[in-house]
C-alpha cells in the first residue's frame, strides 16, 4: 500500500511555509541530522525514529541527492522499538528470583531484591531481543508543497510529522474537512471561509418525514 | 477557538459531502462537470457502504455487494437521519478509472486504485502514479470545493436543502 506499488492509503499534509531559494541544502542538512540508528542494547531507549531509504529500511546513508525525483523528495520513515516482551521478562525474573531465593536460603524476597533482579534480567535480554522496525514512505511534493506519509496509524502520523518538522524546520497541516476548505487550491471567499466557523450541521431529513419511518419500524 | 477545536467542529461535513455525492449521483447521472483543464467525470457509488448517525452509541449499518446506495434498506437509513460515513467510489474520466474509499473523519480517501498504468517498474512508473493519483486529488477537491460553494452559501436552506430533504422523503429527485 505504498508510492510505488499497489493500492495507495496515506495521510496528507500541506507544508505551511514557502521553501526558501537554497531548500535543498537545508533539507539535507535535516536528513544527515535525523537519519535512523540503531538502539544500543546497552543504553535505556526504547524508541528511536529516523529517516532511511524509502526502498529499503535499513539503509539510513542517504542524501537528498538520491531521494530526489524531479519534484519530489521520496524518503522512508524508520521506528525501531527494543522492549523485552512481558511474559519473556516474567519468566526469566522467575527463575533468577528462585536461584536467589535458594543461594540467600529465603523464601521471601523483598521488593528491593526483585526489583534489583527485574533490572538485571532487563538489561541481559535487551541484548538477546531484537528490535522491532516500523517503516512508511513519504512523498513530498517541494513544488505544491503537499506531503504524502503512507500509514494511518495515527501514533505513526504523529511520529512523522514531529521528525519533519524538527528535521526541516517548517510546519504541516494535516488534511481535515476544515483544513482542505481552506486549501488555496479550492479559492473559497472569505466569506465562505467564515461561514465555515460556524457552520452547524444539518438534518438532510425532515421531521415528517423521520416521524413516518420511526412509526412504521414499530 | 483553536485549529484542532476548528477541525473537530467542521468534521460533520465529511458525511454531509458523502451524502450530498450520492444525491447529485441520482441527481445527475453521477456526471460533474469540474470546468477547467478537469473536465466532466462520472461518479457511482460501488458495493460498500457504512451509514450512521452522528451519535456516538447510534447503530452503524454496513452495506456489502450489489449496489447499495439503491437498496431499501440504505433509502430507510436515509429517512431515520443517517447519512454515508464510508463508501466505495469509482470516478472514471474517459478511458480511466479510480477506484477508493472514502472517509468522512478525516474526510480521506483510502485504498486508491489507480488505473493501469503500461510502464512497470522503476521511476517512470512512480512518476505515473503520482501524476494519475495528483490528478485524483483535483478531482476530489475540485467536488468538495463545490460542495462546499453550495453548503456554506446563504441558498444552501433556502434552495437545495429542500431537495435533499425531498430526495431523502421520496426517494425521486425533484427536477430543478
Amino acid at each position: 500500500m505504498g508510492a510505488f506499488q499497489g493500492g495507495l492509503t496515506y495521510r496528507q499534509y500541506r507544508v505551511n511555509q514557502h521553501l526558501p531559494p537554497q531548500w535543498q541544502k537545508k533539507v539535507q542538512e535535516g536528513l544527515s541530522r535525523h537519519l535512523a540508528k540503531e538502539i544500543d542494547p546497552s543504553g535505556d531507549d526504547e524508541r528511536s525514529v529516523g529517516w532511511c531509504n524509502a526502498h529499503f529500511a535499513l539503509d539510513t546513508s542517504i542524501s537528498l541527492e538520491q531521494c530526489l525525483y524531479n519534484e519530489y523528495v521520496v524518503i522512508g520513515v524508520r521506528i525501531d522499538t527494543l522492549v523485552v516482551p512481558k511474559r519473556l521478562l516474567a519468566v526469566y525474573c522467575e527463575r533468577e528470583e528462585r536461584r536467589a531465593m535458594q543461594e540467600l536460603k529465603k523464601e521471601v524476597l523483598s521488593r528491593y531484591e526483585r526489583a534489583e533482579i527485574r533490572d538485571k534480567v532487563e538489561e541481559t535480554l535487551r541484548k538477546k531481543v531484537l528490535p522491532t522496525i516500523k517503516t512508511a514512505e513519504v512523498v513530498w511534493n517541494w513544488e505544491t508543497g503537499y506531503v504524502r506519509f503512507f500509514s494511518t496509524s495515527k501514533g505513526l502520523n504523529e511520529e512523522f510529522v514531529e521528525l519533519f518538522e524538527e528535521s526541516f524546520g517548517l510546519t504541516l497541516t494535516p488534511e481535515y474537512a476544515y483544513t482542505v476548505a481552506h486549501d488555496p487550491s479550492l479559492g473559497l471567499s472569505t466569506e465562505l471561509l467564515k461561514s465555515l466557523d460556524t457552520a452547524e450541521p444539518t438534518a438532510f431529513v425532515d421531521q415528517d418525514t423521520l416521524i413516518d419511518t420511526l412509526r412504521g419500524e414499530l | 477557538m483553536d485549529l484542532s477545536d476548528k477541525i473537530k467542529r467542521a468534521e460533520f461535513l465529511g458525511a454531509e459531502f458523502m451524502t450530498w455525492l450520492w444525491y447529485c449521483e441520482e441527481a445527475q447521472g453521477g456526471i460533474f462537470d469540474l470546468g477547467g483543464d478537469l473536465g466532466q467525470i462520472e461518479l457511482s457509488f460501488e458495493d460498500r457502504l457504512t451509514m450512521s448517525t452522528a451519535a456516538a452509541d447510534e447503530q452503524e449499518d454496513s452495506f456489502k455487494g450489489g449496489r447499495p446506495t439503491s437498496s431499501i434498506e440504505a433509502r430507510m437509513a436515509l429517512r431515520l437521519g443517517k447519512l454515508a460515513r464510508q463508501a466505495k467510489i469509482r470516478i472514471t474520466q474517459g478511458e480511466q478509472e479510480w477506484i477508493f474509499t472514502l472517509r468522512e473523519a478525516p474526510l480521506m480517501m483510502t485504498a486508491i486504485k489507480l488505473p493501469e498504468i503500461m510502464t512497470k517498474g522503476g521511476q517512470t512508473q512512480f512518476f505515473e502514479r503520482m501524476f494519475l493519483l495528483e490528478h485524483l486529488e483535483r478531482i476530489y477537491k475540485a467536488l468538495f470545493q463545490m460542495f462546499l460553494e453550495l453548503r456554506l452559501s446563504e441558498e444552501w436552506r433556502s434552495d437545495h436543502l429542500p431537495m435533499l430533504r425531498q430526495w431523502v422523503a421520496s426517494g425521486e429527485v425533484e427536477e430543478g
